[in-house]
């Protein structure tokens, strides 16, 4: 009898944004090879293009409602919907301004294009995928192009520290990853979400110590890439010392896979969600808190909003801690916060690459002083994006937090509601110092201090544009975006 | 429920805003006709509100030229707007404090376009405030008001003020007053889900929400959420308007803002509004506790501020404690919660904005003449500047209260409400709150007679220049002001009318059970005649503001069946006696 194995049936429309940046990934590195003039505007050109595909994709795939395909191990459904968009939408956003950019910088490396199409296609697959299998796999794609693309700025030492550091912690992190898929494994002999979820609803004695201890080490590795406190420690070395655009990719994109994958997890929790909540609860509160305090003292701006990213990280946890709790709730804060934070995080980190010009880069917020009176527009953008952290309505991170209260609220979880609204004051505190550094009157001599600006050209401005009014266009068309996706 | 209205009330609270854009965009050569744009825009809006003013039917508690569309569905917020008799005047208030706030505004002042676009849009802001009924709506409105007047101070500042100072007084005004409200919106979105749960419609409308609360259905499962939803609340508005001890970002705000700021900024008198509009129809059933703790902080507000308000030698720092003071008076009125003290409340809050701008309007003119603001480079300026003398003297007197202005008519009856409620012990009130809010008159006699000494007699300072006296443009400028505090003093009557009716009726949205309380509705304003002109639960009030329902008694007041909406044993017996020739017998018992 000859040997059988039954292959899955894969149905390719459904794997379309996966496929799209797969191919469009591989392109765009042939054509690094054969680039005339080291210029990399067609590899830009297929790369917008391929971003811009796969998120058309994601919403055909959601006009088509949900499914899944090659035997379960990829899922399309709102949760994979609402992260695809993060994903692409992070990476769409850092490639507009990261060709100015890189060349300011003196690094105009065409592999950067590829490497962030595949670092988007991992974390396409974390959210799609209930198989922590294909979870892993995921992962380590978006971590292993993150790592690469952190040392991309060879001259420096902090781009190589930022690197080394991220690598070994990220190695580190997806130990206990690996470690918690093992004990799930162990415990349940099955790798889908939908058979752990069985066993954690029904806990044997036995297998409990093994189960607890698994889904405890799987949203530690989790955890570590939304950089949760205890785990946030690398995010603001690793951002500070990795070029700007891949400090944005990774507070935008790579975040975005983390939240919608920790999303999807924890409702494998069932019976022990008594037991994480409490523990998640905790963790919340302390990363906004520790995040929001340790960004007061912060001088250095991309340290700044690595703390900022922290504290939001702790935000988001709110909503995933009341789906945990209440299955139905979570998605649809969570979901804006996420997309509406890419896309104004993205803003302003572009804006931010103003601040190399000639292959030096200022980054503090001091070398913002001129930016008022050299481009009005852009200080114009970048106060209303920190106004949107801050939490001023009517704009995106305003709404996002009244979606996050009312899931905190609607999961009876009030401190966490009042954790949030203190922690928004104190934000207040590193925030307003940036409009200050722009927009108060300066002596003349301070004008000089500010950092020499780059050149605005039309890519640049056409990014500002398109985050501001992308944010606000999110914002308004919430309720139908949401349905496109399919969340309710 | 009106579902598109009449668009008036939006455009005339979008027009600055929209005027302010423009300005943004134009190019920087014709920066220099900025101010006469802007001058030009606000003037607009106030004919605008002049003409709500003209359109608003009286005798009504309702909301007009309402508008209401959904604007986010899926959370239930809309964008919805209305007027009532005591919005309906905060509302013109501000558009014709708009006005003089273009007016002092400083048209050499460095990049004018910016200056004078923020000063539009924080006009928007203000306008949105008063006629928002959607929470967060409101709250949108009340918070983006802090954006324009922080970058104000940031930007420009006033005479003297340095760029570290100025950093941190709009680092202060900011987090302040951000920290304040942001406990209320956990408080609104907390409502809303109550309101979910109680009508099965998730709903952010004021005129939702409270007819829940009136029926009782919407803290019927939730009595225990009450206190602390209203003492977030209660805490935004005391930050805003400032009550002590919550005034400290208030000084430091007056002394590096743009005068032109301060001018139109009503800005201080939002919160005091919030706890008409919010605070006293939304938490019946816990008002009454929080009133001893609120009138304290009113009557300490009252003094300390009138006192350190008399050692400042500053001038806007010194304003600044006397707007502390002078709010004290609109806390202790609101919260005795008799309809005297109410009406006064309201009445104070409307001329603290009036009071104010005019005040600061006349110190403008120093500032621009001295470039300081320190009361003791200041002195004997009677001789040299005597028109100006006149008018300052006038805004003086309103300040402290002389009858015959109008801060007279809204003291006094602050005042006697304050007393009403604590001789009958309403609420538990000690007398002795009453009577230290009521020394308060004598302190603000010290304080504004300290400052009008300063400036106007003793020696000028030594080798100073003399001082020109008002052009005829500043004369006219100051003199219409000063001719309104006049006019509202002498005679508040369509004001005072206006405001009551709303007033009373938010009242007894406070004090009265369950399912007796009034209702809000929008009055549609195509109907002129018939039963939606005066609709039931419409509130007619007697002489001596005793009131009942429309639908509790005839539309001629000859008899009162049911008067069962009467607030007090005595306002009722009172209402009962004047009627008593008409009255029947029966209807008499059945006050009983």
């Amino acid at each position: 009898m000859p040997f059988k194995i039954d292959l899955p049936l894969i149905e390719f429309q459904w794997m379309m944004p996966l496929i799209i940046l797969a191919v469009s990934g591989m392109f765009a590195l042939l054509m690094d090879i054969g680039r005339p003039n080291e210029k990399n505007d067609a590899i830009v050109v297929v790369t917008v293009l391929g971003l811009i595909a796969a998120i058309g994709a994601v919403f055909n795939n959601a006009a088509n409602g949900s499914g899944s395909t090659a035997g379960e191990f990829v899922i399309f459904d709102a949760i994979a919907h609402v992260g695809s968009v993060g994903v692409c939408l992070g990476a769409l956003v850092v490639t507009l301004f990261s060709e100015p950019y890189l060349r300011n910088k003196r690094i105009p490396f065409g592999e950067f294009y590829p490497l962030l199409l595949w670092s988007a296609l991992g974390g396409v697959m974390m959210v799609s995928t209930e198989n922590l299998l294909v979870l892993f796999v995921g992962l380590e794609i978006l971590s292993i192009s993150l790592y690469v693309m952190a040392g991309m700025s060879r001259g420096e030492a902090t781009s190589e520290e930022s690197a080394m550091k991220y690598f070994l912690l990220g190695s580190f992190a997806t130990c206990f990853l690996l470690m918690g898929i093992a004990l799930l494994y162990g415990a349940t002999g099955k790798l889908e979400y939908k058979v752990i979820l069985g066993f954690a609803a029904a806990p044997e004695e036995e297998t409990k110590m093994l189960m607890v201890a698994g889904l405890a080490l799987v949203t530690v590795g989790l955890g570590f890439k939304a950089s949760l406190v205890p785990f946030h420690t690398w995010t603001p070395d690793v951002y500070q010392g990795a070029p700007t655009n891949v400090t944005a990719y990774m507070a935008t994109g790579a975040k975005a896979a983390a939240f919608l994958a920790m999303f999807r997890f924890v409702s494998c929790y069932q019976t022990y969600t008594d037991l994480f909540v409490p523990a998640l609860t905790v963790i919340a509160i302390l990363t906004m808190t520790l995040g929001n305090l340790m960004g007061l003292r912060e001088k250095n701006l991309k340290r700044l909003f690595a703390f900022s990213s922290i504290a939001n990280a702790g935000y988001v946890l709110i909503g995933i801690i009341a789906h945990a709790k209440v299955f139905e709730l979570g998605l649809q804060s969570v979901g804006f916060y996420v997309l509406s934070y890419t896309v104004i995080t993205g803003g302003i980190f572009g804006i931010l690459s103003l601040l190399a010009k000639g292959g030096k880069e200022g980054s503090t917020v001091e070398d913002l002083l001129g930016l008022a009176s050299q481009k009005p527009f852009a200080a114009f953008c970048l106060s209303v994006f920190i106004l949107s952290l801050i939490g001023l309505p009517p704009l995106p991170g305003f709404f996002g937090k009244i979606l996050l209260f009312n899931d905190a609220l609607a999961a009876k979880q009030t401190w966490l509601a009042i954790s949030l609204a203190i922690n928004s004051v104190i934000s207040v505190g590193y925030y307003f110092p940036i409009l200050s550094a722009m927009y108060a009157k300066q002596d003349a001599q301070d004008e000089v201090a500010g950092a020499k600006l780059a050149k605005v050209g039309p890519l640049l401005q056409g990014t500002f544009v398109a985050c501001l009014v992308g944010g606000l266009l999110i914002t308004f068309m919430m309720s139908p975006l949401m349905v496109a996706l399919g969340v309710r | 429920m009106i579902e598109s209205g009449s668009k008036i009330l939006s455009a005339i609270i979008w027009f600055p805003f929209i005027g302010a854009l423009i300005l943004m965009l134009l190019p920087k050569t014709v920066a220099k006709f900025a101010k006469p744009m802007a001058l030009g825009v606000s003037l607009v809006t106030l004919l605008g509100a002049f003409q709500l003013v003209q359109t608003f039917k009286a005798g009504t508690f309702h909301f007009q030229f309402g508008e209401r569309f959904d604007w986010m569905p899926a959370l239930g917020i809309s964008y919805s707007v209305g007027l009532d008799g005591m919005s309906l005047w905060m509302f013109a208030l501000t558009a014709l404090l708009g006005v003089f706030a273009v007016l002092v505004g400083d048209s050499k002042v460095e990049r004018p376009a910016s200056f004078f676009a923020l000063i539009l849009a924080l006009e928007t802001t203000m306008l949105g405030v008063f006629a928002a009924l959607d929470l967060v709506l409101f709250y949108t409105f009340f918070e983006l008001s802090l954006a324009p007047v922080a970058l104000l101070i940031l930007g420009w500042g006033s005479q003297g003020s340095e760029v570290e100072a100025r950093k941190k007084a709009s680092i202060r005004y900011f987090a302040a007053l951000f920290a304040g409200s942001i406990l209320m919106l956990v408080g609104i979105v907390l409502l809303s889900q109550l309101q979910l749960q109680a009508s099965g419609k998730l709903s952010f409308h004021l005129l939702d929400i409270q007819a829940s609360v009136a029926n009782g259905t919407l803290w019927a499962k939730a009595m225990g959420l009450q206190a602390p939803i209203f003492w977030a609340f209660a805490l935004a508005f005391l930050v805003k308007s400032p009550g002590v001890p919550f005034h400290s970002w208030l000084t430091s705000t007056y002394r590096h803002a743009p005068i032109a700021a301060l001018v139109g900024g009503v800005v201080i008198k939002l919160g005091t509004y919030g706890l008409f509009r919010f605070c006293l129809p939304l938490f019946p059933d816990v008002i009454g506790t929080a009133v001893p703790t609120l009138m304290l902080i009113g009557a300490v507000g009252i003094i300390y501020g009138g006192i350190v308000a008399a050692g400042q030698q500053g001038a806007n720092k010194l304003m600044a404690f006397a707007t502390v003071s002078h709010v004290g008076f609109v806390v202790v009125g609101l919260f005795s919660l008799t309809s005297n003290g109410v009406a006064g409340a309201a009445f104070q809050q409307f001329n603290l904005g009036l009071v104010g701008a005019a005040t600061f309007v006349l110190l403008s003119f120093l500032y621009q003449r001295k470039g300081t603001q320190d009361l003791s480079s200041f002195g004997a300026l009677k001789r040299q500047m005597p028109y100006f003398a006149t008018l300052f003297l006038l805004v003086m007197l309103a300040n402290v209260g002389l009858p015959g202005t109008s801060g007279f008519v809204g003291e006094f009856l602050a005042l006697m409400g304050a007393f009403q409620a604590s001789v009958e012990g309403i609420n538990g009130l000690q007398v002795g709150v009453a009577a230290i809010a009521g020394f308060g008159v004598v302190l603000s006699a010290v304080y504004m007679l300290y400052m009008f000494q300063k400036l106007f007699y003793g020696k000028a300072e030594e080798g100073s220049e003399p001082i020109k006296d008002l052009t005829a443009g500043e004369l006219v400028t100051g003199g219409i002001l000063v001719g309104l505090l006049i006019v509202f003093g002498i005679a508040p009557g369509r004001v005072q009318r206006d405001m009551d009716v709303s007033l009373q009726a938010t009242r007894l949205m406070a004090i009265n059970a369950v399912n007796e309380r009034p209702i809000w509705a929008e009055l549609d304003h195509e109907i002129t005649s018939g039963e939606n002109a005066l609709a039931p639960g419409s509130l007619v009030i007697l002489e001596d503001r005793a009131i009942a329902t429309v639908g509790a008694r005839q539309v001629d007041g000859s008899l009162i069946s049911a008067p069962k909406l009467h607030p007090t044993q005595k306002d009722l017996e009172r209402a009962v006696e004047q009627n008593e020739l008409q009255a029947t017998s029966e209807g008499a018992d059945s006050t009983q």
